[in-house]
């Protein structure tokens, strides 16, 4: 027999220690909190490594796994974390509220992809909160301090930070779980709270980190330097021309012009964001828009928000300080997930007023974008489907014929935004085949993809599979029913992480970005005769002498 | 023709894929709801697998595949995925007892039944590997394509 073989007792040993935790003990009659936590393969991302954490300026940088017994906390980290609570719970008053207001009714408890995927009562929204709570019980309210036990509050201890670190990574800040909330609470901002806590003691994510470290130093999250960035639109340029004959003549960080665009990096390097971009590239030129580029600002995600406040504001203030600087009118935004909610919900009283930019005007339909007017940035689908609206594209639906699809609500842009019609109204102009998935899906209730808020980390991906579960269910019942191949979506982090989870639970359906359609279906002045799709894909019925 | 466990499985189908539902619903720790959509796609995968059991055919493999799918996720080993199917070994004779049969099945059908258990555990594994394999792969096509540009200027 092979000496590579393990024996009998080596198996039994590691079947023991892989055991599911609950069965090795008689947990009945304990506290929540006493069920033990386990990082495995699969379930942890990796820490932040040392030099990303130098280049921020963070705290403890260190190598340390998870799966380690000794996290190497940084001494006095007890004071650390009970002081950055305090200092909190004075500033947002949202999180007091939040800690205070719930009445565990559970509500939220079945409305958590995380839960639903996994079947850990520790990722139900309510328990997650429970928590961070159950130690501000211990700490702060003299009251419940007297009533301890009663109120459920416990000891600070390494343990605690581990399972925040467990499981406040295994909530992607979708908010979902506050739709349904009778208080209004937002589990979101508890997560956001507790990531900030554990990155004082150097508890974090390198799949978060590095991108924001990237940010910080090239304006975009992997770190493309400028030359890199304006060769990546222009290689796409040629693109454009080999498939439609047309040249389209983006420029970048040219002063005066009247539009700033910003989109997700995603859209410069990565694929499928890139047939995306070429679909911007197209529609800009078709309508003749003054717009430019930043190599600077060459970002629209921002991590900072699954970091810090402070982070989250520094990387927001770029977009704003280049279009100060590039003196344009107002700013266009590409279609992504956490920049709106950012921009959306924060920026105006983070780092607004930018009362340097004017209140947007589409110049090709004059139409008046109020509801930007605090933070003087548009929505591409918006913008689009104001063009739209107005019959300014010529727009022939059949290219697209074929891809069959459905729309996946991001959410940020939906629950953080409102947006739900604006990219149904485009996506209905540009394709004949289009197909809903149930209702308690979608909009406001829309599934997470499972990966949002830093958590698309590759050593992650057996939790990113079971935390998207919910969504890729969704997908297959149309799958079925209406044969759909195409998963439509406005967010960058869903264009890199839902075809892996197509790929896994749902086989041949490929996931596009809204403004890909676009692209197909444009009709452009003087181009040639289109067989192809934007990722060199027959166009059903429009091959080579075909009509 | 059909085999007497297989005769046994057909006339008390409802009975026993309750049973071998509960008996898996186990291996997640106590923790996955019998009404979670987790659950729901397990339920499904399971009677695909009960249905076909007897021999090999295409709804089988789906069966297996959906099944694998869903195991190869979660936090357990594979061998204790894998357990699932010693269930059915002790639930198919027990509740065939219940059933319109009223007898116990003979030692000839019971190592037959264990046999074909074999079997499927084997195919199961192979197909948990695969979706295994399938996790590797995603992962590298997931960098592959945050690098598409990259990659795309080094190749040209």
């Amino acid at each position: 027999m092979s000496k590579y073989v393990p024996k009998l007792s080596e198996l039994k040993q590691e079947f023991e220690k892989k055991k599911p935790a609950l069965l090795k003990e008689d947990y009945s009659g304990k506290e929540w909190w006493d069920l033990p936590v386990e990082f495995r393969d699969g379930n942890w991302c990796f820490p932040g490594k040392t030099e990303v954490l130098e280049d921020l300026g963070f705290p403890n940088p260190r190598k340390w796994a998870a799966t380690d017994a000794d996290w190497q906390l940084p001494d006095g980290w007890e004071k650390t974390i009970r002081d950055g609570l305090k200092s909190r719970l004075k500033r947002f008053r949202s999180f007091k509220l939040f800690l205070d207001t719930c009445v565990r009714c559970g509500a939220c408890a079945d409305k958590c992809h995380f839960f639903l995927g996994t079947g850990d009562p520790k990722n139900m929204p309510v328990l997650r909160a429970e928590l961070i709570r159950s130690v501000y019980r211990n700490d702060f309210p003299l009251a419940e301090k007297i009533l301890k036990g009663f109120s459920g509050s416990r000891k600070l201890t390494a343990e605690v930070i581990k399972e925040w670190h467990l499981y406040f990574n295994q909530c992607t800040e979708c908010r979902r779980c506050s739709v349904f909330c009778p208080m209004g609470i937002d589990t979101a901002e508890i997560t956001m709270m507790a990531r900030e806590l554990l990155n004082l003691i150097g508890v974090n994510n390198n799949w978060i980190l590095a991108p924001v470290s990237n940010c910080n130093r090239t304006g975009n999250h992997l770190g493309i330097e400028p030359h890199t960035f304006v060769q990546n639109i222009e290689s796409l340029v040629e693109d454009i021309e080999d498939l439609t004959g047309i040249k389209v003549n983006p420029t970048f960080n040219r002063k005066g012009a009247e539009i700033l665009f910003i989109t997700p990096s995603g859209d410069v390097f990565g694929d499928p964001g890139v047939y995306t971009m070429m679909g911007y590239l197209l529609l800009f030129h078709h309508i003749g828009l003054d717009y430019t580029i930043s190599t600077y600002a060459s970002e629209g995600g921002n991590f900072g928000m699954f970091t810090s406040n402070e982070m989250m504001k520094k990387l927001n203030a770029k977009m704003y300080h280049e279009a100060k600087r590039l003196g344009v009118k107002w700013i266009l935004g590409g279609e992504c997930g956490h920049m709106w909610r950012v921009v959306h919900q924060y920026m105006d009283t983070m780092n607004g007023p930018a009362d340097f930019l004017e209140e947007p005007v589409s110049p090709i339909t004059g139409t008046r974008f109020s509801n930007a007017a605090a933070t003087k940035m548009v929505h591409i689908a918006e913008f689009t489907a104001d063009l739209i609206h107005h019959k300014k594209l010529k727009l022939d639906p059949k290219r697209n014929d074929h891809l069959l699809t459905t729309f996946h609500d991001s959410c940020n842009v939906a629950r953080g935004m409102g947006m739900f019609e604006e990219p149904r109204y485009v996506l209905r102009s540009v394709c004949n085949s289009f197909h809903e998935m149930a209702e308690n899906t979608i909009r406001e209730q829309t599934f997470c993809c499972g990966s949002g808020s830093g958590l698309n980390a590759e050593e992650f991906m057996d939790i990113r599979m079971r935390g998207g579960f919910p969504r890729a269910s969704a997908v297959r019942q149309v799958q079925e029913t209406h044969k759909v191949n195409t998963l439509v979506t406005i967010c960058a982090i869903d264009r890199a992480s839902l075809p892996t989870l197509m790929k896994y639970w749902n086989p041949g359906v490929s996931v596009y970005g809204l403004h890909e359609l676009v692209g197909n279906a444009l009709v452009m002045k003087g181009e040639k005769k289109r067989t192809e799709d934007l990722r060199e894909s027959p166009m059903t019925g429009l091959g080579e002498g075909e009509e | 023709m059909t085999i007497e466990w297989g005769r046994a499985v057909q006339e008390n189908k409802k009975n026993i894929l309750d049973a071998w539902m509960s008996r898996s619903l186990l291996l997640f720790s106590g923790k996955m709801a019998a009404a979670s959509p987790v659950a729901e796609a397990l339920h499904q995968a399971l009677g695909m697998v009960l249905d076909n059991c007897e021999k090999n055919s295409e709804l089988l493999t789906d069966g297996l595949v959906q099944l694998s799918r869903i195991l190869a996720v979660q936090d357990m080993p594979p061998s204790q995925a894998m357990s699932l199917f010693f269930e059915l070994k002790k639930i198919i004779p027990e509740l065939s007892l219940k059933g319109s049969q009223k007898q116990s099945l003979k030692q000839l059908d019971m190592d037959a039944l264990q046999s074909r258990l074999e079997e499927l555990t084997l195919q199961a594994f192979d197909s948990y590997m695969m979706q295994r394999e399938k996790i590797c792969q995603l992962k590298l096509d997931e960098s592959k394509r945050m690098l598409f540009m990259q990659l795309r200027r080094a190749e040209a």
